[in-house]
């Protein structure tokens, strides 16, 4: 009889379940998420209005405040810092930010209402900005040089171009990716909601939150480099929405919000409300490099945005708190 | 003198139709504030985390909004 091959003897030594082939039959993990207690400081703790995005370096944890028009600096552990920028239109200031994104100490906003990206250090000293064409929505820094920037289609001219790709300097390089369009800019937008996460080597992802499974992955030209399917085992959750027409259509939707660390794509699972709609959910789904299912995540309570580093996930939750989590083997 | 009369009247008339008849320019910021506040509208919508379904009603307001905006119902 042929003894077992190194490869399978070093991938079972090793813990082979994050492993991508020999062991994708291996069956997911279950872990659970408890809530480390947060520091805190008596003066002040910064109530959150609408957070909707969070990044964090080795030290600091960032996270935009869409409604009061400024950047929450924390510790890792949770204790408040500083607050960076205000409601305006000058340099280091902000109307309406809806994404963030953080490279080499440098804090990339999209500037939603006032129509630009602004670069701010984490101190929050102005260091640059460039007007766009359009409401940005999401922003992702792949170099000092090369900035992806995500719009909201507005449906009014047909179908659209959902990526844009500018230099430091705001000089448009590309666009990339048609938006769905189908006359009901209700129904299209729903379907034209894109997560987009940084990956290794100057590349993205590309993850739909409805009707599609596929992750793709881009390069920093806009040019699709791979698509990876997630199992089925992964499944949709599916919601009628009311349409244009007065008709219902069907919504499929894939996630809620998701993260990607150490090449596993972390998808936050929707969940049905108590009044029988679809929200934000309470479990996380690990996705391995072929789109297998690596392990399951049990939250605490229902999460809104999520950001992974190892065994620690920060969060906001729905009463836009900031929630610090540690995964514990169930 | 009549003449005179009427030819004043005349450019009166077609001065008055050109002042009280928006001007291009002032129209379409008009518009441009409208779809400035749609797009706001829908920002807000899109990031509420609210359901599925709550957004989809909320962005519905946000389209009936502009039609009132744009056609001159609702004030600026």
């Amino acid at each position: 009889m042929k003894k077992p091959g190194l490869p399978i003897v070093l991938a079972i030594g090793l813990g082979c379940h994050n492993q991508v082939g020999i062991c994708r039959q291996a069956p997911p993990l279950h872990y659970a998420a408890r809530e480390v207690k947060r520091e805190t400081r008596a003066d002040s703790r910064p109530y959150l209005s609408r957070p909707v995005a969070l990044v964090y370096d080795e030290s600091r944890l960032f996270v935009l405040d869409m409604e009061e028009d400024d950047i929450k600096v924390f510790s890792r552990s949770g204790a408040f810092e500083y607050i960076i920028g205000r409601k305006g239109q000058g340099p280091g200031e902000f109307h309406l930010p809806s994404g963030l994104d953080i490279l080499g100490g440098r804090l990339y906003v999209a500037d939603s209402a006032n129509r630009r990206v602004q670069v701010v250090d984490t101190k929050g000293g102005y260091l640059s900005g460039f007007r766009v064409p359009f409401s940005p929505h999401r922003i992702l820094a792949l170099g000092p040089e090369r900035i992806v920037i995500m719009g909201l289609p507005s449906g009014r001219d047909g179908q659209e171009r959902v990526l844009h790709g500018f230099d430091g300097s705001g000089q448009s390089l590309w666009e990339a990716v048609d938006s769905f369009y189908s006359r009901d800019s209700v129904y299209d937008l729903m379907r034209n909601r894109w997560f987009m996460l940084k990956a290794s080597g100057g590349e993205f992802f590309l993850v739909r939150g409805a009707d599609d499974r596929v992750v793709r992955r881009l390069d920093g030209d806009g040019a699709l480099l791979g698509e990876t399917e997630v199992t089925e085992k992964y499944q949709f959750q599916e919601i009628d929405i009311p349409a244009r027409d007065g008709k219902k259509r069907t919504l499929r939707a894939f996630c809620w919000n998701c993260a990607l660390d150490r090449g596993r794509l972390f998808l936050l699972g929707p969940e049905r409300t108590e009044d029988g709609d679809l929200g934000p959910g309470r479990r996380i789904a690990v996705i391995g490099p072929a789109g297998e299912i690596l392990a399951s995540i049990d939250l605490p309570e229902r999460l809104t945005r999520i950001a992974v580093d190892g065994d620690t996930i920060f969060g906001i939750d729905v009463d836009s708190g900031l929630r610090i989590l540690k995964l514990e083997h169930k | 003198m009549k003449r005179a009369i009427a030819l004043t009247l005349a450019v009166l008339c077609f001065l008055s139709a050109f002042l009280w008849l928006p001007q291009p320019s002032s129209a379409r910021t008009r518009a441009d504030i409208c779809y400035d506040d749609w797009e706001t509208c829908r920002s807000r919508a899109f990031e509420s985390d609210e359901g599925i379904v709550k957004t989809t009603l909320w962005l519905t307001v946000c389209d009936l909004a502009l039609g009132k905006c744009v056609l001159g119902f609702t004030k600026l």
